[in-house]
């Protein structure tokens, strides 16, 4: 019995050896880098606008990266395939940082925000909503440990509501367009493209409560601290970063095509895109607001997420690395 | 009495048609026995099968001197006539609930055959409980009980043993004296048919056709005794010799 | 009870060098003794009664609907030729696309409410009983049925005494083999299509807010709860189809 079972630990080991750090497996030599070096990079393609532009422009490559882009659905998916070695550096977003922090696991590394993002919302049908407290007992489909979670959240307290108020519903994002669209859920949080898709859908019928006072999303270039100690590591994700300011500065002075390019990554309309750019601000950064915004989605987590209730707040400090962000363009790093 | 007229019945199969009975002629009296004799191929289960209506002839009649009569069965494939869900004993009475016999009288009919066959069923067992042997003598039983105007059986002996074989054929010949039921059997065993039949009914393969009919004029009540009589070893003689006869002909037709 | 013993020991062996060699990571595999303590807390503090009984209410409600729909249609199809020719198509396509994967079909027809979950078990389970039922009546011998008939039963009764017990053995083998089935689609329709109580619910909650020993007691209660309903429907089968391959 025994035997069986270190037999089969040794047969797994081998099959399912985690996959060293990309940049430890190529050309090892202090930095600069002299050769094309890879990296697989990961994430939701809505919020990694930045990045996928830095492909289509061929950036990652001036930049002697061979950057290999995996689609992947959400940001907790992103994260769940950084531990796995699935890719090295992940795009996330705040919330799934906040709900990490109750882990006790200090595994993950903030490089950089990379963009801003005001497009959650609340949609709520308007036949029988007036005000804020008419949502009191009723349900409202969202994607738990998400930014619209955290939207949710913080719209319900900044409208006097606690958010045992209602029911959440945690449902993944085309689940709630669905139901809103049949009418089996008469309130729904979703961010975009699926709120423009209810919109558009049924043009009149719902009301859209959207705040960006209320909750701005950080989306943030993570990695591990495994991957981070890897050699060279310093230097790939320099790089990737240098690549990814060049896009921002693209995307500045060619702004239309690269809406439409940006569009057709999304397999929305162009018009579309245009019309919620606004809710996006592309720029590589990192300050301490996001650290803020870390630990106020950590109080409301201890507060209202039955799982984490009364447990003490984590100090996201230890997750944010901006010292390579900082070798690359020392101004695009404040108060940290 | 009953008639078969010019029966024929063909088969087809992936490797072409194969005729199993052709240009049957054969009456049988009523209240008499006939035993169906013969090697396999030569047709036999499908005779019984076009007797009791399972099957219809491709050409050819069955002919019953009145409307068709009450026909209790043993099949060949016994253990599989059975159901394996009701005890042996509702297995035995189900052809009465489904011919709106009284059920009182059918228990007591039960009774009888069982002190006839002097058989120890156990009747509230399963079919799945029970030896070989014993299912066998529960579907006898179940043709039996229905006070059947013809019985039908094919290899009803088949998982006895010795003993019981010829017990059984013996009880039956018993019973067939104070019922006056016509029967018709098909046996593996030349000396068993002799012993209960009035006529043996030879048959050969390829086509599927009567080669003989032999009368068996021998005094009844028959027994074990009557095995060793000089006319009963005369006529198993008779039979086998046909029975070789067949063989001859399906051996000559195989080496062309 | 020792064979049952092993296999449990097999289980909690492997995941426990799973997780202690270090191949997978802590943060996605907690150790067994972490995800079993935290069942016994769940289980304890009664905070997972509400999720079993919505999925157990969910699970039986399609289960016995789509044995119900699904043991009349194969009864037919076993029985005539003309409607299994009928239906011979439409049933092999339909049976052949997933059915988790059609939540968002059953979604837009049936709501987020119990109706679309319950959809989803029953489209599953009928499947599966249309194919066992239709096959215990093409393999019944056929001396049975010839028996009744020569001994004179009815079209009706040879249906009912004959052809549907024989049919009976088989459909309720493919009812426990359904049992399976039909907890998955139940836990997936209620991770999918989302609700506020099942046990599919907690554990899509449990993974998206990182609760991950959370997120392992659910699956180990899961997987308890697929042996137990295994075992009992064993024991159904033994006592009350005992004549199943006899």
């Amino acid at each position: 019995m025994a035997a069986a079972l270190i037999a089969i630990a040794c047969f797994a080991f081998f099959l399912t050896k985690r996959p060293a750090p990309s940049s430890a497996s190529q050309h090892q030599s202090a930095a600069p880098l002299s050769a094309p070096v890879s990296v697989k990079w990961g994430g939701p393609k809505n919020i990694s606008m930045l990045p996928l532009t830095a492909e289509n422009q061929g950036l990652f490559s001036k930049h002697e990266l061979v950057a290999t882009y995996v689609d992947i659905q959400t940001g907790k998916k992103a994260m769940d395939a950084l531990r796995t070695g699935d890719i090295d550096l992940g795009v996330l977003v705040d919330s799934n940082l906040a709900f990490a922090g109750y882990e006790q696991a200090d595994d993950l590394r903030v490089l950089a925000c990379i963009m801003t993002k005001r497009d959650d919302a609340l949609l709520v049908a308007k036949n029988g909503f007036e005000k804020p407290s008419d949502l009191s007992g009723q349900t409202i489909g969202v994607t738990l440990g998400t930014t619209t979670h955290a939207y949710l959240v913080q719209w319900l307290q900044a409208n006097g509501m606690k958010p045992s108020a209602v029911k959440l519903q945690n449902m993944p994002p085309p689940a709630i367009q669905a139901a809103l669209l049949n009418g089996s859920l008469k309130a729904g949080c979703l961010w975009q493209p699926f709120r423009f898709n209810v919109v558009a859908a049924k043009p009149g019928e719902f009301t859209e409560l959207k705040d960006s006072k209320v909750y701005t999303s950080y989306v943030l270039l993570v990695c591990t601290k495994r991957y981070l100690d890897a050699p060279n590591a310093s230097a790939t994700i320099a790089n990737f970063i240098k690549a990814l300011v060049d896009a921002e500065t693209h995307l500045a002075r060619n702004l239309e095509p690269s809406q439409g390019m940006i569009a057709e990554k999304l397999g929305i309309p162009s018009a579309v895109m245009k019309q919620i750019w606004p809710e996006y601000d592309l720029r590589v950064f990192l300050n301490n607001d996001v650290l803020a915004l870390l630990g106020r989605e950590g109080k409301w987590i201890s507060e209202s997420v039955a799982e984490h209730m009364n447990k003490a707040v984590p100090d996201y400090r230890p997750f944010l690395h901006p010292q390579i962000l900082r070798s690359v363009d020392a101004s695009r790093v404040q108060d940290l | 009495m009953i008639t078969l007229r010019n029966l024929s019945k063909s088969y087809t199969t992936p490797e072409g048609g194969v005729c199993a009975v052709k240009g049957i002629d054969l009456t049988m009296r009523h209240g008499s026995i006939t035993a169906i004799f013969g090697a396999n191929g030569s047709g036999k289960s499908t005779l019984l099968g076009l007797l009791t209506g399972l099957l219809q002839p491709d050409a050819g009649t069955v002919e019953f001197a009145q409307e068709r009569p009450r026909m209790g069965v043993v099949f060949q494939d016994f253990r599989n006539s059975l159901l394996p869900w009701l005890t042996l004993r509702s297995n035995i009475l189900r052809p009465c609930v489904w011919q709106n016999q009284p059920l009182g009288a059918a228990e007591e009919r039960l009774r009888k055959l069982l002190t006839v066959f002097t058989i120890d069923l156990p009747l509230d067992r399963h079919p799945h409980q029970v030896s070989g042997g014993q299912a066998q003598i529960a579907c006898l039983l179940r043709a039996l009980v229905i006070r059947p105007q013809v019985l039908v059986l094919d290899e009803p002996t088949s998982a006895l043993d010795f003993t019981l074989q010829w017990q059984t054929v013996l009880q039956l010949q018993r019973l067939w004296t104070e019922e006056e039921i016509t029967i018709v059997m098909v046996s593996h065993d030349p000396e068993q048919a002799l012993l209960v039949a009035d006529r043996i009914v030879v048959m050969g393969a390829n086509p599927g056709r009567v080669v003989d009919l032999i009368e068996v004029p021998l005094p009844r009540p028959r027994s074990f005794a009557t095995t060793s009589t000089s006319a009963f070893l005369e006529l198993r003689d008779h039979v086998l010799s046909a029975f070789d006869g067949t063989q001859s002909q399906k051996a000559n037709a195989a080496i062309g | 009870m020792r064979r049952i013993a092993i296999g449990v020991f097999l289980i909690l062996g492997v995941w426990s060098v799973a997780h202690y060699s270090g191949i997978a990571s802590s943060q996605m595999l907690p150790s067994p003794v972490e995800a079993i303590r935290r069942l016994g807390i769940l289980l304890l503090s009664g905070k997972l009664n509400p999720d079993f009984l919505a999925s157990g209410k969910r699970w039986a409600a399609g289960f016995f609907l789509g044995v119900l729909i699904g043991a009349p249609v194969g009864l037919a199809m076993g029985h005539s030729r003309w409607i299994s020719t009928a239906l011979d198509f439409p049933v092999d396509f339909l049976r052949s696309l997933p059915v988790t994967a059609l939540f968002p079909v059953f979604l837009l027809a049936f709501g987020i409410q119990d109706a679309s979950k319950i959809a989803m078990v029953a489209s599953a389970v009928a499947f599966v009983m249309i194919v066992t039922a239709s096959y215990g009546v093409r393999q019944a011998p056929r001396t049975r049925q010839q028996m009744a008939h020569v001994f004179g039963a009815s079209s009706w009764r040879k249906f009912v005494d004959v052809v549907l017990p024989d049919a009976v053995g088989q459909m309720v083998s493919g009812m426990r083999v359904s049992l399976g089935t039909s907890l998955v689609v139940v836990v997936v329709a209620e991770m999918f299509i989302g609700s506020r109580f099942g046990l599919g619910t907690r554990l899509y909650d449990a993974y998206s807010i990182n609760a991950v020993p959370d997120m392992y007691a659910v699956l180990v209660l899961i997987g308890v709860i697929g042996y137990l309903l295994n075992v009992a429907f064993l024991f159904f089968e033994r006592h009350f189809v005992f004549w199943v391959g006899k």
